[in-house]
Parts: C-alpha cells; structure tokens; sequence
C-alpha cells in the first residue's frame, strides 16, 4: 500500500516536471519563432536598431552647440567680493555683476511685455546639500554663480584673469543654456568694465563645476540614454504590428486552436522582444562609445534598466494590438503613441519639473513615473552621468519593475479578453 | 461508446450588428468514420457552422457534443480532438514550411521525434519535402494551401474540419488530396466534415451530404440517396432526322415509365433517374416508328441538380 502511494507521488512529480517542460517549451517555441520573424524583418532591422543608430551617429557628430528652450534662468549667486577701493573709491563689481544681469530685459514677441533673461536669488552661505537638493528635487534652480572675494580687485588688476566658478548640474539642458547665455553677458561685462578703466588686457574666465560630475558632460552625453530609449519604444511597433498581422492573416486562430494559453503567447513574445532589445542596447550603447559618450556609471547597469522598461513597450504593444484589427492600424497607432514617450525621454535634458504623486521614505513617485521611459531615463542619467549605484536608485528601479508587471498584466488581460476568446459576431 | 463524432442540438447563430439568422436551431449528427460534405451557396452558414463547431465563434443558443460530451472551448481534450483548415490559408510568411509545421506540433506537446516524424510524413504525402526549408512566403498558392492543410492535420486531430480546401488547386494536387483525406478518414474511425463548392468533389468523397441554405439544412443523406430523392433525374436529349408528333411521344410515354417527356423542334428532352437502363427501350421505340435518331445527348444526375432543386437557386460561389 505504501508502496503504491509512493509510487503515485513518483507518477505525479513525473507528471508535473513533464506538463511544465512542455509548457516552457510551448513559450520557449513561441518566442523562437517571434525571434525568427523579427530578425527576418527588413523593417525590424531599420526601424529598431538602423534608425536610432542613425541618429547616434547624427547627434555625436554635428551636436554641439546648447539646448535652448528655457527663456528665463534662475541663478543662485553667492557673492564674496569684498570690492575694491581705489582713490577713496569703493567699487563691488559683484554687486554690478547681479545689478546687470538683473536689469537683462528681452522681449519674447513683437508686442508683448518684456521678459527677464535671468531671476537672481543670493545666498551667503554655499551649501552643496542645499544646492543638490534645489537642482536634482524643484529644478528651480539652473545655474549656481561663486562670485569670489577678489573678483573686483581682479577686475582693478589688469594683468590678472577675473575668474568665477559656476557650479551646475549638466544633466539638465537648462544648465548648458543658462551658462551659455551667462558667459556671454559675464565675458562683455568683464570686457566693458575694464575697458571703461584703461585697458582690456586681461581674460575673463569662467570655472565650471558640475554637480557629482567627473569630467565633461556634453549634450550629447545627456542624449544618449533617449537614443539608446528609443530603439526600446520603437518595439512598441515591433510587438504591436507583428500580433496584430497575427489577427489580421489569421494565424492567432490557428494558435488560438491549439492548447496554447494567453500567457505562453504573451511570454514568448516578451521573450523575443526582451532578446531582441539586448541586441538593440548593445548595439545602441557601442555606437555611443564609438561617438565620444562620456560615461562613468555601469554599463551592465544601465542595460539592465532599459531592459526591463522593453517589457513594458512590450506591453504596450500588446494593449495596442488587442485593439487594432490590422497591422497597419497597429503600426500607426502605436507610432503616435511612442511619440510622446520617446519625448518624455528627453524631459531630463529640457529640465522639466517632476509633478510629485506620492512619496515613499523621501523617494518621490512623480506623475511621469507612470510612464516607464521616464524612469528608465532619469535612472540611465543617473547612472551613468553621475556614477550612481544600484543602491542609489533602489526606490526608481523597483518602481520600473512595478510599473512594467502592471503594464504587463493589463496586455495580457485585454489580449486576452479581445482576441482570444470566441467572438460573439 | 457513442457511435456519433458530433451532435448538433438546435444550433443557432444571430449576428446582432446586421440582425441576420446565419445558423437557424440546426440539428445534426455527424459520425465517427464518415466525410461529411457540407455544401450551401455563399452565406449559406456554412462557415459560420464551422467556426462554432472548433470553438472560435460563440452560438447564440443550442449545443454541440463531441463523443456525446458537451466540451469546454478552451479545454485541450476538444483542441486535442479537433483539426481546422480554413478557407484562408494562415501560415507564417516569414518561417519556413518545416518551421511552420513544428511551432504548431510544438503547441499541441507533440515529443519532438515524433513531431519530427509525423512532420516528414505530412511533407511527402503532401508534396512539400522538396520545399521544407523555403519561407512559406515564397511557395506559390497551391502549396501554400498544402502548407494550410498541414498545419490543420499534424496533431493527428479525430475529427478534422475543411473550409473550401480544394479552392485553387491544380488537378493533380486535387486528386492526390482526394486520396490523402480517403486514406486519413478510413484509419482509427477519423471524421472528416469538409464544404466546398466543387460538388462533384463533394459527391465523389463524401459518405453524406449536407445541403444547407439560410441557416437550415434543407436535406442530409448519402450523395446517391439525395440524388434520387431530391434530383429531377438524368436528361436524355434526342435529336430526330423529320419532324414528329404527338403519336411518337404518347408511344415513348405509355412504353417507358416514370419519365417526363418534352420537345422542341426536333428534339425530344426525356427526364428520367438511370436514363441510360432506360436508353434501349426508348431507342426501340422511336426506330419503330420510322424515325432515325441524329444526336444523342446524355446529362447525369449531379449534386448540383439536387442542389438547384432544394435552394432554387444557382450554386453561389
């Protein structure tokens, strides 16, 4: 008696183990033959990997120049200049510095009011803490000026450079856009003013210091994540297209005759996309090293970010593709909506505000995190701009993680519930 | 054990967007072993019928039992059970024949050397070994509807459904395709329902004969049972050497019975079932009476006939 209960429990267990090797072999089955159709697309190899390459390349050569969409900068400015006197004559040339940049007025349109180019805040005390935390947090801050205590007596000396460190966080385009304008104005001010006492001899210099930065960022560093980003959340199309031309050539009916569940079509696929964004992130982020990208995080680390925000494009592909009836439908739909997500990828680099939506001990879930782009983004910046850890983005990556088997189940509720159930009409 | 593959009980389909009854409270037995023909003009609810039965379109009322059991859409016994070939070829356009056959092999938890086997033997008896490893994107129509009619049959379903498969095949993959299903059918008691409009194929495979129009099935029977019951008979023309009258065909009349005699000109029109056992004693008859016979001209029975005289109307297709 015994001896058969054991021997059931053997059959079972076999029987198990036997039902799960199938069913992975069904999904692993499934994902080969989306692989298979995927690398076998001329639109795939155009679309997902030779048009964001296109675009590396582009930005990498001819990106130079700042972005410039703000049109008032807010500037912290600590002002230690002493003054200087001469012939009974005090001046403070940081005091003159703040007036004039205060007093820069320029008009946005014909007719309209004029505006101020840059909003001065002063403080007395340089807190780096503080400066983090006004710059990273609010955004309110663009751009934080160290006017020294020798700055006009440097002014006096005509022999000497007249220095000034701007201290600013170049993972913000609005940093890069803030200095450009304020080098301009603090070149011709230094210029004039030396050039109304006797001589213009001496240069103006500007020290730049970046925020947890080593070396120099460049705009095309700041761009490189939405690059390698976009490849990703061009696979929107990919999944999307590619099920819909399932439903629309009526292959899903076969599979939908066969024992195949929603979650073996729904896993083989994010299987393919998952390997075929492997190849899209290593492909996208070599051609960025090939182009100058100024990195110092973890390259493992920031590959493992995009690749987890693909399973939500993946996602999204399939919300999509249970709606559309045609695979030229699905194409053009999900095209307007990568639209926007890929624009989001690039909110870091025009320094738009985070909108918080709930906080967890101190970590701020914005209203943008919804969007997984945008996480995955602000955490590529991260880490490899300013070298953080995993442990420095725990709360954001958990957050992808969350936001992916959300975006995830829904895809596979209305794949599901539209397309493969018998149809009523 | 039930002797009946399928039972359809008061079987109804309403599409509610345009209001129209495609299936109306059908009822109809299906047996194990038998080619079942299913013939009907376009919009007929043939396809309709179809898609019901392998689960991939909901009926509005009624039931549908396999083996005398009513099953689950999405259980594995009655995807396991049943096989679909559908009108419309679907095969993935970039996977290779072979590829094609193995995903859905794969699904239904097929071991892979026996897949493998069963694959090969559906290549060579369907004439696509020679194409195994082109894209199925690259055949030309009629293998890619072998290709279809593969992967409807590589799990070795009981009970095997054909939508119109022999649209667009040339006569040689027709034949071939006549003995194949012949073959399949006659093997472990195999069911085989299949529509199409080609009769004479339908006549020629099927054990019975289902004639469905507006939903309802207007008669089911062996092919030659419908033909003798339904039919309006063999037409048997005659065409004489001189003009005649009513004499001649009063004697044609009264001499040979259950006929229907007409005439035009110079021809006499004899419909009849079995003209040819009839053809001597008509012949006798008007040699007779002084009139040789220029032309003979023989129309067989068909499906067809039967078809027009129950739907009256012309085969749609």
């Amino acid at each position: 008696m015994r001896m058969s209960e054991k021997n059931n429990k053997q059959n079972k267990l076999v029987s198990i183990t036997k039902n799960l090797g199938f069913e992975f072999r069904t999904t692993l089955k499934l994902s080969i033959k989306y692989m298979k159709e995927i690398f076998r697309s001329k639109l795939f190899l155009i679309i997902a990997v030779a048009l964001p390459a296109v675009l590396m390349i582009f930005m990498g050569v001819i990106f130079g120049g700042p972005i410039s969409s703000v049109q008032s900068f807010n500037i912290l400015v600590i002002n230690d200049d002493i003054g200087y006197t001469n012939d009974t004559v005090t001046y403070n040339f940081g005091e003159l510095l703040i007036n004039s940049l205060e007093d820069i007025l320029y008009p946005l349109e014909e007719g309209e009011e004029p505006m101020n180019l840059f909003y001065v805040y002063e403080t007395e005390v340089y807190n780096q803490s503080t400066e983090d935390y006004l710059i990273y947090e609010e955004h309110s801050l663009h751009l934080t000026m160290l006017i020294p205590e020798d700055f006009s007596e440097a002014i006096f000396n005509f022999d000497s450079d007249v220095e000034i460190t701007v201290v600013g966080d170049p993972a913000t385009g609005v940093y890069q856009s803030a200095l450009s304008a304020f080098t301009t104005i603090y070149n011709e001010f230094v210029d004039s003013v030396r050039l109304s006492l006797g001589d213009d001899t001496g240069q103006s210099i500007i020290t730049e210091t970046h925020l947890n930065i080593v070396g120099n960022t460049t705009i095309f560093d700041l761009m490189v994540p939405g690059f390698v980003i976009i490849g990703i959340v061009m696979n929107i199309v990919f999944v999307a297209s590619i099920l819909a031309e399932e439903y629309e050539k009526r292959t899903l009916e076969k599979l939908q005759l066969t024992p195949m569940r929603t979650i073996h079509l729904i896993g083989g696929l994010a299987i393919a996309q998952l390997l075929v964004a492997l190849v899209q992130i290593i492909v996208l982020f070599a051609l960025s090293l090939a182009f100058g990208y100024n990195a110092i995080g973890s390259y493992i680390l920031a590959g493992a970010i995009v690749w987890v925000m693909s399973l939500s494009m993946s996602a999204i592909g399939m919300m999509i593709a249970s709606f559309a009836k045609k695979s030229t439908i699905a194409s053009s739909i999900s095209s307007v909506v990568a639209i926007p997500l890929y624009m989001i990828t690039f909110f870091p680099v025009w320094g738009i505000a985070t909108i918080p939506m709930f906080q967890i001990n101190g970590n701020v879930f914005g209203v943008f995190d919804i969007l997984p782009t945008n996480l995955a983004t602000r955490m590529v910046n991260q880490v490899m701009i300013y070298g953080q850890t995993f442990s420095d983005i725990r709360f954001e990556f958990v957050s992808l993680i969350i936001v992916t088997l959300i975006y995830l189940t829904i895809g596979l509720v209305l794949i599901s519930l539209l397309k493969l159930r018998p149809k009523k009409e | 054990m039930s002797k009946t593959a399928i039972q359809i009980q008061n079987l109804s389909k309403v599409y509610t967007t345009n209001n129209t009854k495609a299936v109306d409270s059908l009822d109809l037995d299906i047996y194990k072993g038998e080619i079942f023909g299913l013939l009907g003009p376009n919009g007929a609810g043939k396809t309709t019928l179809i898609r019901m039965l392998v689960g991939l379109l909901k009926s509005s009322s009624g039931q549908i039992l396999f083996n005398g059991e009513e099953l689950n859409v999405n259980s594995s016994k009655l995807k396991n059970l049943i096989g679909y070939v559908p009108q419309v070829a679907a095969f993935w356009d970039n996977l290779t024949v072979y590829e094609n056959l193995n995903v859905i092999g794969t699904i239904y938890k097929i071991p892979s050397k026996e897949l493998k086997e069963r694959i090969n033997h559906l290549l060579e008896g369907l004439y696509l070994t020679d194409h195994k490893k082109k894209l199925a994107s690259k055949l030309s129509g009629g293998m890619q509807r072998r290709l279809n009619l593969a992967m409807g049959m590589v799990h070795n379903p009981q009970i095997l459904l054909l939508d119109e498969v022999f649209v667009g095949l040339d006569p040689q993959t027709r034949n071939y395709l006549y003995d194949y299903l012949r073959d399949f059918a006659s093997t472990k008691d195999r069911t085989i329902i299949i529509t199409s409009h080609l009769m004479e194929i339908v006549d020629a495979l099927s054990d019975r004969v289902g004639i469905l129009d507006l939903g309802k099935m207007l008669a089911t029977d062996t092919p030659e049972n419908l033909k003798n019951t339904h039919g309006k008979g063999d037409i048997l023309q005659l065409e004489i050497d001189k003009e005649f009258d009513e004499t001649l065909i009063s004697k044609i009349d009264k001499s040979v019975t259950d006929i229907t005699v007409e005439t035009k000109d110079q021809t006499i029109s004899i419909k009849t079932l079995n003209a040819i056992s009839k053809m001597p004693e008509i012949l006798n008859v008007i040699e007779e009476e002084g009139f040789t016979i220029q032309d003979v001209k023989l129309t067989k029975q068909s499906l067809e006939t039967v078809f027009i005289s129950l739907t009256g109307k012309e085969l749609r297709v």
